[in-house]
């Protein structure tokens, strides 16, 4: 036996013991655990197997050990990664913190500032929130407006932030600021940490959308205060952060739909075989797109191995992006097809699907709308031209 | 299941070497003159002789056979560089299907003496199945009288690939009580005629007729379906590896012309509709790319998944080569539909290997079924 396959039996056994049975199996949005100091968990089994998962550092698994991180080498995380995938573990932690803020920190932060932040973020302790959009600064990041001056010790903090992933419901911020208005673009902007979302002159309300969900927020910032200490990196060169972010956040978006449950096992369990049989182009249309998103998997998977291996996913990562989120947007529209007009009944035990599928089409547009990641793969993948 | 979809050192080297051999050659040129001949026999010879020099006739043959004992994950690799230059030869014929059918038919005194000339690259075999015009393994009609250990074949099959230049046929047969059979026949045998005319990817389209011919008994019954389903799916996964071979290469050359042609005062790569259909042909490659490798994953070290992941792959590729070759005509503009430029060579490369053995629709009837659907 070598050393990897010692590895993974150790995993495998730990997963045994410690995952519990509730926590096995396909997630739907409400079975996330978010985390943070307003977390409510949904059960025993969510906080036990958060706290299991933290105490070994698996809710980070490739972050260093000594800032609470598994300190997994990139196949070792890969091992982690199978061996939850081949028992349905769910996710313990679902975190921008782990996410975003942490390999930025990783890579950009002083020693104190990782010291500070990222063990919280393992043990799901603070939960993150990601300050980028504005309402004139959408698909157009870089022309964000506003603004940080800083004045003595302090950033004091002007303007508005719209699209804010649970930021009512967040602990903390990190947020792209403009920190010198006569510089244009990408220059001039920087990368900033609020600690407390309750910080006097800070506030955030959610946006209600077509699904009735509140998964966005306003965020309104007058005179909001923070110590300088809360910048990482250099001033006016938050847009590497960012950049080197993005990367992140969409492969992140790649992933959460990777495990969704398939149009064919759907199809299997809402009709009888016989009712699929009787309607053949159904049938076709299932089986097209039950093959389109286990095809995508087979990317995932053949990524997954390329970064094991240390190749750098760099642009490529708005493939996974972009076909994550309209094959879901598909995959919605279909199970809502199966179902039939029960799927339409909001009240009925059939809701679920239509909301999900309302909310699907959030995800196309955020994190970089389907074009811009279409932008991206034709510049920085192909090398084409322009712009 | 660790750095499972990359490809090892020792088939690295192979796909590599291949990779080569089929650039120096300049197969496009090849299959013009061919072409430009009506020459089929050399065209359905195309580098064999050279992949014999490379050793790979017995590629997926054990070295007690005279092969190099690797696996699919290699295997595909070969006709991956096949599809990219355009090259070609009886691989798919002699090496994976003709290969596998003799190595696991159970009829070891038949198959031995056929192995040894085949992985030495001196004997071809083409596997003769289709006997409709849209493939379809469970219409087999040709008619098989077995008598003292040997049988009698009479029928018709379409579609053999690399028929006019194959040594023995793999038939698929009934017999009297319609039992499904596989039998070897000498196709220089009297009794078998072929038929040759040119196929859109200029490469040959044979139709083969038995009147009484004499044929050994590989397998019979629920094995000889089994193993016809085996040689069938091999088949398949080695056309999508081709057909992905294809694609990407017209897919290259396609974003290399977007890049120097101009149009407007502008190199034509900088508009954005042209940019996001590039994109869009890309992220489908890699998909594709993917299934591919997966399913040649699936054969070396998971088979029970090979036959979903096969009938994926080609349905996938099948669909996938055929929008990227169009698009890449299409993006090409006049040139594209030009005789002169190879790109529409592409095309119908892909268009035909797409056909074969089953087309987008076959696989993913199969596909569902396999599903449960």
């Amino acid at each position: 036996m070598n050393e990897s396959n010692a590895f993974r039996m150790e995993v495998r056994a730990w997963l045994d013991a410690n995952c519990p049975a509730e926590m096995r199996g396909p997630m739907t949005e409400a079975d996330h655990c978010f985390g943070g100091k307003r977390w409510v968990f949904k059960n025993e089994a969510q906080r036990q197997w958060l706290a299991r998962m933290a105490e070994k550092g698996w809710t980070a698994p490739e972050w260093p050990r000594e800032y609470g991180g598994g300190g997994l080498t990139a196949d070792e995380a890969a091992v982690l990664r199978e061996e939850m995938a081949r028992i349905n573990a769910r996710s313990p932690l679902t975190s921008l913190g782990v996410w975003m803020l942490g390999p930025a920190l990783l890579k950009f932060g002083t020693e104190a500032q990782k010291r500070k932040y990222l063990p919280p973020i393992v043990r799901g302790e603070v939960r993150w929130c990601q300050g980028y959009s504005e309402p004139n600064a959408g698909s157009d990041l870089v022309s964000l407006q506003t603004k940080a001056e800083l004045i003595s010790d302090e950033f004091v903090i002007n303007g508005q932030k719209i699209w804010t992933s649970y930021g009512h419901l967040s602990d903390a911020m990190f947020c792209l600021v403009r920190t010198d208005p006569s510089k244009a673009r990408h220059d001039g902007i920087s990368f900033l940490l609020i600690d407390d979302m309750s910080t006097p002159g800070l506030q955030a309300s959610p946006l209600r959308l077509i699904s009735g969900n509140e998964h966005f927020s306003q965020v309104f910032f007058d005179n909001v205060k923070v110590p300088k200490e809360n910048l990482v990196g250099t001033l006016n060169r938050g847009w590497d952060v960012a950049k080197y972010l993005l990367l992140f956040e969409r492969q992140a978006i790649g992933g959460v739909h990777a495990r969704a449950e398939l149009p064919a096992e759907f199809a299997l369990r809402e009709m009888d075989a016989a009712a699929l049989r009787a309607e053949p182009m159904l049938r076709g249309q299932i089986a097209t797109l039950d093959l389109e998103l286990s095809a995508f998997d087979a990317l995932l998977e053949r990524y997954q191995d390329e970064a094991a291996a240390g190749v750098q996913l760099g642009a490529k990562s708005s493939l996974l992006k972009y076909y994550s989120s309209e094959l879901d947007v598909k995959r919605q529209e279909l199970m809502l097809a199966i179902l039939g007009n029960a799927g339409q009944d909001l009240e009925g035990p059939k809701a679920r699907t239509a909301i999900d599928w309302l909310n699907a089409l959030t995800t196309r547009i955020g994190g970089g709308t389907s074009e811009i990641q279409l932008n991206i793969i034709a510049k920085r993948v192909l090398e084409l031209p322009g712009g | 299941m660790i750095v499972s979809l990359l490809i090892s050192d020792d088939v690295r080297m192979i796909r590599e070497s291949a990779g080569k051999l089929f650039a120096d050659l300049e197969s496009i040129k090849t299959l013009r003159r061919n072409r430009a001949e009506h020459d089929l026999t050399a065209a359905a010879r195309g580098a064999w002789a050279e992949m014999t020099e490379l050793g790979l006739p017995g590629i997926l043959l054990p070295e007690t056979a005279g092969g190099a004992g690797l696996g699919m994950v290699a295997s595909v690799q070969v006709c991956e560089m096949m599809g990219r230059s355009l090259t070609t030869g009886p691989f798919l014929s002699t090496a994976v299907m003709g290969a596998l059918a003799l190595r696991e038919s159970g009829n070891a005194v038949q198959a031995n003496d056929v192995l040894a000339k085949l992985a030495a690259g001196s004997l071809c075999v083409a596997i003769a199945v289709d006997e409709t015009s849209r493939h379809n393994p469970e219409a087999i009609a040709t008619q098989a009288s077995l008598a003292d250990g040997r049988a009698t074949l009479s029928g018709r099959k379409v579609n053999v690939i690399d028929g006019n230049i194959a040594d023995r046929l793999i038939v698929a047969a009934r017999d009297t009580a319609g039992a499904l059979g596989l039998f070897l026949v000498d196709a220089h045998d009297a009794t078998v005629a072929a038929q040759t005319t040119m196929g859109l990817d200029s490469q040959p389209y044979v139709t083969i007729t038995f009147n009484n011919s004499s044929a050994d008994i590989l397998c019979q019954g629920a094995d000889a379906t089994a193993l016809l389903t085996r040689i069938l799916d091999a088949g398949r996964l080695h056309l999508a590896a081709e057909m992905l071979g294809a694609a990407q290469e017209a897919f290259d050359r396609t974003v290399d012309y977007l890049k120097t042609r101009v149009q407007f005062g502008r190199v034509i790569g900088e508009f954005q509709a042209l940019q996001h259909r590039a994109a869009l042909l890309f992220g489908d490659l890699e998909i594709s790319r993917s299934i591919v490798a997966k399913a040649a994953w699936a054969w070396d070290e998971m088979p029970a998944e090979a036959p979903r992941l096969t009938a994926m792959a080609k349905a996938k590729l099948s669909t996938t080569a055929r929008h990227v070759t169009a698009e890449a005509v299409q993006l090409h503009g006049g040139i594209g539909v030009t005789d002169e430029f190879d790109i529409g060579l592409y095309l119908k490369r892909a268009q035909r290997a797409a056909s074969l053995l089953g087309d987008s629709a076959f696989c993913l009837e199969r596909y569902a079924t396999l599903r449960g659907l």
